[in-house]
């Protein structure tokens, strides 16, 4: 395809999803993504299931085990599918010290990218996510927030009501498993929610107790799972089942179109002629297949003929694949999006061919129109590689500012005594699996400062298992210089232990940014991302106010004499410990001096071009957010959609 | 690798581990599983159970091709813009405002495994052919004093205690057993050795730890765990 109607960089939840849309609505569409294909060599193997002794091999026929393996997955360096070889980031505290390289800040580097190697903590935000000024201004925090502790604040240019009717179609393609009206009753029962509830911005913040059911029954509750549930319930905190990107175990399997259908019939069609559509018309009658709990999944690769777990590869790339108008490239690294500056429009992505990594091909991708979805650190270094010197839409300087990145190592870990050796069974599906609303705000009952006796933003709590017994004996080996009896001890407390983390919001700073780092560059010469990062007031504080939370999760152990204090260690949030949940740097916004986006994600400097990956998110939420990535980028695609429709030029 | 070698390694591997004294410990959890005949008496449990020095020959095998990344790391070291697919890379930083001086920190980053002195990413099989010949030197020493003490040579080598292993030299003793005994550990939790069942698992089954490769379970399987986690809890 030499001159395509849209060239989408990047294949995650946001790009994935929008060029689907765009190319089922008719469009050409090009989608480049850095990574390999890594399903495609696994799919043929289930082609030929035989074993070695050339009968047929039953066992394999539905699930490949060959990524049942957790030295590649875990610990190999380089690591290809969390980024390209040669690639790495740098990273400081300050804008006043040099950053240096470091191992964090990946970038799935496969085809489906970060929904392929998700945790499948499956989501929606809440509506008040959406308008956190309002809040912070009704409780009178604003100043202190902002101008005391420097954040800047935003509510989303979209609501929750806008968001509702995608937010129904993600969880539908994403086959999301869990027990909405249990959903919401946690909420609702929370004590902030209790605290807040009366007040009038908070009930137009949006539906508080959606009726859309989740289209798979809840995940089976794992002993992990079962330790966090009791526990929170006898703390008050209303547990729930961890709402899961996975097709339910124990069912029959999972067909996305009967559940569109569904979904839309009986709880309401998005606006706009594309989902006017029938089903059959949307969606293909291929079946997923029924998660059979391998254990494999969390920054594993869960590849079988129809694949379990929920992301872009086994969800809209799959269907883009049988279109005739939209073509996938694999191994395609973008270096630069062509740009006139005459027409001030993208014309076009310059990219580097790495299929041979040691020869790479440079080679172009004209579109009419351009789509950005590298994640938030890839998306703001590949825009400021791009266009006049100061970077491509950065002509207010804002391009890479408000990074978010959740509060990471945030939770407390409880190792339980020896008689529950080989009881926990971390191995059982994936690594969350109950979770709890209660944390998402927290009260400050414990300093004597000006914070004391308010609510203050932190996140969802979500039960952990320990995993990769592996990673942790390496881990113990190269850290502690542990052998012999002491390493195997090591070993063996692993298996009894588990984690409640907090998936907790950092709140956006323009301090906190990624820009391009002026020394370090990568294997093809070009500059990498350079972090800048340090935590604020807010993140200070809530370092003291949920220890204790968290610790009330173990306080029916405690009293049964089963745990003791010192078998529960609390940890903070590492500030170089940044993973998957990349936010901000593009930020979405009507004013284009504070923001880059519009609140339809198109560019306010390059009208031509849009980004849809997690860069736009003004705010991070507490919970994971590729639910909101997905169903943006069909409120996005389906915005594109009927401005054509209508004979409008986007540009 | 010389049947000599071979043996050493096997021998050094047991010594990192004790696993025979681990499963004989009276106050060990017993697996529930049946049967685990690296238990029985008689038979002296150690990593050649599994089969961990082929896997590790493999292993040596399979990475040699990164000495070959190793190099362009260093030619890209000397010359971070060689290969650069822009007409003028200089002038196009110049115009950015970055660095006129750029660094290729691939190595800095730890996105490498293994690095020689020099900072030189190489593969497995580079990195431990240095380190042959000081671990014959150092095995041949002690066994002038009787039977090798293979336990306590592991301490030795990891904390550079080792006489015939000059402490300035590279690697040192504990980067040569750190790296052995990280192998190892893939090995004996990797599920990847030609063990037989279940010896290939018998580390796993003795950690209980049920991960294998293949797995796979119903809703009536954790139900089931559930319920026997409660009862062990008194719920």
């Amino acid at each position: 395809m030499d001159n395509a109607d849209f060239v989408v960089i990047g294949s995650s939840g946001g790009g994935g999803t929008i060029s689907w849309i765009l190319a089922k609505a008719g469009f050409n569409v090009v989608v480049l993504e850095q990574g390999s294909d890594f399903g495609q060599p696994l799919e043929q193997s289930l082609a030929n299931p035989l074993d070695q002794s050339g009968n047929l091999d039953a066992a394999s026929l539905d699930y490949n085990p060959l990524p049942h393996d957790e030295y590649r997955f875990r610990l190999e360096r380089p690591d290809p599918k969390r980024r390209l070889r040669g690639e790495y980031n740098t990273f400081r505290r300050s804008s006043a010290t040099e950053a240096a390289p470091f191992d964090k800040a990946w970038t799935a580097s496969v085809l489906g990218g970060g929904s392929v190697i998700w945790g499948t903590w499956a989501f929606r935000a809440l509506p008040i996510d959406f308008c956190l000024r309002t809040h912070f201004a009704a409780t009178k925090q604003l100043d202190k927030l902002e101008k005391e502790w420097g954040y800047s604040i935003p509510d989303w240019p979209v609501g929750y009501a806008e968001m509702e009717p995608y937010y129904n179609v993600a969880e539908t393609l994403l086959a999301v498993s869990g027990d909405r009206k249990a959903v919401n009753q946690a909420v609702k029962q929370s004590d902030w929610f209790k605290e807040f509830s009366r007040r009038p911005y908070f009930k137009k913040a949006g539906k508080w107790d959606p009726a859309f059911p989740f289209p798979c029954p809840p995940y089976p509750r794992t002993p992990v799972g079962d330790f966090f549930y009791q526990g929170a319930n006898a703390a008050g905190f209303h547990p729930v089942a961890l709402p899961s990107g996975m097709v339910a175990p124990g069912t029959s399997g999972y067909e996305t179109r009967a559940k569109i259908q569904t979904a839309l019939n009986r709880f309401g069609r998005p606006a706009g002629s594309f989902w006017k559509r029938s089903a059959d018309r949307i969606w293909s009658d291929r079946v997923r297949s029924a998660c059979n709990m391998c254990g494999f999944c969390g920054e594993y690769l869960c590849w079988g003929k129809e694949g379990p777990k929920s992301g872009s590869l086994s969800t809209t790339i799959k269907e883009l694949r049988d279109l005739p108008n939209a073509e996938v490239r694999t191994d395609a690294k973008a270096y630069e999006v062509m740009y006139d500056s005459r027409t001030r429009r993208a014309t076009g992505v310059r990219y580097l061919d790495i299929s041979d990594p040691d020869k790479p091909r440079a080679a172009v991708q004209k579109a009419r129109y351009v789509i950005v979805s590298c994640g938030a650190v890839q998306s703001p270094r590949l825009l400021l590689m791009s266009g006049p010197p100061a970077g491509l839409g950065n002509g207010n300087d804002q391009i890479g500012r408000y990074a978010l990145f959740h509060l990471f190592g945030l939770g407390i870990t409880a190792t339980l005594p020896p008689r529950f050796q080989g009881v926990l069974h971390g191995e059982f599906g994936h690594t969350g699996n109950t979770t709890s609303f209660e944390s998402y705000f927290v009260k400050d009952e414990i300093t004597a400062s000006d914070t004391a006796g308010l609510w203050w933003k932190a996140g969802t709590m979500t039960s952990t298992a320990k995993k990769n017994p592996l990673e942790n004996a390496d881990g113990k080996l190269r850290g502690k210089s542990l052998i012999q009896r002491p390493l195997l001890t090591a070993m063996e407390a692993y298996n009894r232990t588990l984690e409640v983390r907090l998936t907790a919001d950092d709140l956006p700073m323009a301090s906190n940014r990624v820009d391009l780092d002026p020394t370090y560059v990568d294997e093809y010469g070009f500059p990498v991302a350079r972090i800048t990062r340090d935590f604020g007031g807010n993140e200070l504080l809530m370092f003291k106010l949920v220890e204790a939370k968290l610790r009330k999760v173990c306080d029916l152990y405690v009293k049964k004499g089963i745990l003791k204090e010192t078998d529960i260690t609390f940890g903070q949030a590492i500030v170089d410990l940044i993973g998957d949940h990349q936010m901000g740097t593009c930020r979405m916004g009507d004013d284009p001096t504070t923001s880059v986006v519009d609140r339809n994600c198109r560019m306010h400097e390059v009208p031509n071009m849009f980004v849809v990956d997690t860069s736009f998110f003004p705010t991070g939420f507490g919970l994971n957010p590729m639910v909101t990535v997905v169903a943006n980028a069909l409120r996005v695609g389906t915005w594109i959609v009927e401005q054509s429709k209508r004979g409008r030029d986007l540009s | 690798m010389t049947p000599e070698l071979r043996d050493i390694l096997e021998n050094l591997a047991a010594g990192l581990f004790g696993l025979d004294a681990w499963v004989k410990e009276p106050t060990k959890y017993t697996p529930p599983e049946l049967p685990l005949p690296w238990r029985e008496t008689g038979h002296t449990f150690a990593p050649k159970d599994l089969a961990v020095i082929p896997f590790f020959e493999n292993l040596l095998r399979a990475s040699s091709s990164d000495d070959e990344l190793g190099d362009r790391w260093s030619a890209l070291s000397a010359d971070p813009l060689k290969f650069s697919p822009l007409a003028d890379p200089r002038a196009w930083r110049r115009s950015r405002g970055l660095a006129d001086a750029p660094q290729f920190g691939v190595v800095k980053s730890s996105n490498v495994w293994l690095v020689n002195a020099e900072g030189h990413p190489v593969s497995r099989a580079t990195f431990y052919t240095a380190c042959w010949p000081l671990l014959k030197t150092a095995v041949d020493a002690k066994k002038t004093h009787g039977p090798v003490d293979w336990e306590a040579l592991a301490r030795e080598l990891l904390t550079n205690a080792n006489g015939q292993w000059p402490s300035t030299q590279q690697p040192s003793s504990a980067a040569f057993v750190t790296q052995f005994a990280s192998d190892m550990l893939y090995a004996l939790l990797g599920m990847r050795t030609a063990a037989p069942e279940p010896w290939r698992y018998a580390v796993l089954i003795e950690l209980g730890e049920y991960r294998r490769a293949g797995n796979r379970y119903t809703p009536q399987d954790t139900a089931a765990a559930v319920t026997r986690f409660e009862k062990v809890l008194g719920l």
